[in-house]
């Protein structure tokens, strides 16, 4: 078979020494990101699995006018000037959501969100919030955990993404028609990892692209503003009138009162005349009482990379003040939202999701299997056995502590059912189990010695926990999978199925694995 | 498999490349779009390039750093593009 010209032969090791110590420092907070990443991805289809109050069918006609006079009377001092936003129910949370900011005892400004139910309008305080799961795990996801710091890493996590990537590409170039298909499970374990990088890593090239940059911009989009300030003069404002036009509205906060608003439900139906395939899928209220106030509505077909649109109307009158056609958009205002668009799989369809998915769970094993190969490749007479153990140990942390966080992800399904809803503080004891359930089954890997013995431990203890979650979520709620399927929960009863399916194939991948397997010489 | 050291930097100037490929990369991007978009008359579309481009720029900047074979070429070519692009700024903002 051909190969591909090689780099020259200084610039081949220096790449490969860069895209190597890169690649291991990355690894840890890379495979976090990813991991947690993908389950991200279905953190709208988790919610009614999560809440078990979420499980009804969702009343299409919502009144959103009775929604903000529910708000007004429930809330102590609901602050209008600060905004207000309204998520309509959808078919995976069939709450109206609300997202609205207080004023606290002290003065002090205070976001909160709620949940009312579209059916009788009763209100939920702070439900969104209580059911913790997705959100603790959305929240790893960018290292939000970590004090000020945390989105930063994260996004310099996506840079270097970019940098391994292109080094990786330049290095590996001479394999990549070789090792195009090279899928094997046979030779040595140098071997394996090796085509397993390769030949994954390049398929997976795409997906790393997309995450690399939208990563980086989420993370860091406060370095790009300076330069773009620097061309506006410092104008803050008008950076935003070319990314995002409908934020860059000014409004004043000493505006006359406003006695009689225009009817949200009228523009809401408006919307819904004028692109009849579309859903809104947010009303965002600006100086809601004030002359200059204006509603925003978002809408989208959840189809094309366009096809999303924006409409800013004055609650004065209902004219509207800016918009923004689906496929009909302007380059310089589409490309922050497309990027956005790519990063959260908001268009496609669930289909796209699932692919996503898998094609996200390829490059955490991308990950791995490089953490592997570079110290498979290393466990040679060319390295001291100080060097040599030092190598061995930081892929045996490595190991422990990504696999450790899969069996935690199955704790927090299960601490989201044991802790029940109505609890005080529920949220900070999910957390404990959580991140305590992590630590421990990270240290309970590093009694094992070898990588095999860790992988059959982490094993076995996801396929128990796993099981754990399908059975938990039947005895707690009584909506058990077969029960969940004959009444339509399809959310609900699909996800005990893939965790039970999970705890199925972990104990097979678990008992296959032979005490004869290809050893990893120490 | 692993590198050759033989054509590896010594570790003080590792460490200057490291500093020089982050930093410099960063102050690059800025001056690169930042001189780009003096010259244009509609700055929005410079804007909303930047926003993927910037990232691809810096990269492309840190993998020259290290391939560059000293780190004098990389000060110099680094000061040379702000001497360059400051005087375009200047002149036409």
């Amino acid at each position: 078979m051909s190969k591909l010209t090689p780099l020259p032969k200084r610039l081949h090791n220096i790449l490969f020494h860069t895209h190597t110590v890169s690649g291991i420092v990355l690894s840890f907070v890379l495979f976090v990101i990813f991991f947690c990443g993908a389950i991200s991805l279905f953190r709208h289809e988790l919610y009614k699995w999560e809440n078990s109050m979420a499980r009804f069918e969702s009343s299409k006609k919502v009144d959103y006018n009775k929604v903000v006079n529910i708000l007004k009377n429930n809330s102590v001092c609901l602050l209008l000037d600060q905004g207000l936003s309204i998520i309509p129910p959808k078919n995976e949370n069939p709450f109206v959501k609300v997202f609205y900011a207080e004023e606290q005892n002290g003065g002090e400004i205070k976001r909160k969100t709620a949940s009312i139910d579209p059916r009788s309008y009763i209100f939920h305080n702070d439900l969104p919030q209580k059911t913790t799961l997705t959100n603790t795990i959305y929240r790893l996801h960018y290292l939000r955990q970590i004090p000020i710091i945390g989105i930063y890493i994260s996004g310099f996590a996506g840079l270097f993404l970019i940098f391994a990537m292109v080094t990786g590409l330049l290095v590996h170039w001479k394999n990549i028609v070789e090792k195009f298909h090279a899928f094997q499970w046979k030779g040595s374990w140098k071997r394996i990892w090796a085509e397993g990088h390769i030949s994954l890593g390049f398929l997976t090239l795409p997906i790393q692209f997309i995450y690399g940059v939208s990563g980086a911009l989420l993370g860091l989009s406060i370095l790009l503003l300076l330069p773009s300030l620097f061309l506006f003069g410092g104008d803050r404002n008008k950076v935003f009138e070319v990314i995002r036009p409908e934020f860059a509205i000014q409004y004043d906060k000493e505006a006359p009162e406003l006695q009689d608003t225009v009817s949200l439900n009228n523009l809401y139906k408006t919307i819904s005349n004028t692109y009849p395939n579309f859903n809104v899928t947010r009303i965002s209220l600006q100086n809601f009482n004030r002359e200059d106030g204006t509603a925003t509505l978002y809408y989208t077909d959840h189809k094309g990379l366009m096809g999303d649109g924006t409409t800013v109307f004055n609650l004065k009158d209902a004219t509207v003040a800016y918009n923004s056609i689906p496929y009909q958009k302007a380059y310089a205002s589409s490309t922050f939202a497309l990027l956005i668009k790519l990063h959260y799989v908001t268009f496609g369809g669930l289909a796209l999701k699932i692919i996503y998915f898998i094609l996200v769970l390829i490059t955490c094993y991308v990950i791995t299997s490089g953490n592997m190969l570079w110290q498979a490749a290393r466990n040679n007479k060319k390295y001291t056995d100080k060097q040599r153990k030092f190598h061995f140990q930081v892929t045996r942390v490595y190991l422990s502590i990504t696999f450790s966080l899969v069996c935690a992800t199955a704790i927090i399904f299960i601490g989201n059912k044991l802790i029940p809803l109505e609890m005080h503080n529920r949220v900070l004891y999910v957390n404990t189990i959580f991140f305590s359930g992590w630590l421990l089954i990270f240290l309970l890997g590093l009694l094992y010695k070898s990588f095999k013995s860790i992988t059959k431990f982490n094993l076995i203890t996801l396929s128990i926990l796993s099981f754990g979650v399908a059975f938990i979520n039947g005895l707690i709620t009584g909506d058990w999978m077969w029960k969940a399927f004959k009444n339509h929960q399809y959310y609900v009863a699909y996800i005990d199925l893939i965790w039970a399916v999970t705890a199925i194939i972990s104990l097979v991948i678990f008992i296959k694995i032979k005490k004869d397997a290809p050893a990893i010489e120490h | 498999m692993p590198a050759n050291p033989k054509y590896l930097s010594n570790s003080k100037q590792r460490w200057a490349k490291v500093l020089l490929a982050i930093l410099g990369g960063y102050i690059f991007t800025s001056l690169l779009h930042v001189g780009i978009g003096t010259l244009l008359v509609d700055k929005k579309y410079l804007v909303g390039t930047s926003i993927y481009s910037s990232f691809l720029v810096w990269t492309a900047f840190m993998i020259f750093a290290f391939m560059a074979k000293s780190i004098q070429l990389v000060i110099w070519s680094l000061l040379g593009s702000i001497l360059a692009i400051i005087p375009i700024i200047l002149y036409f903002k």
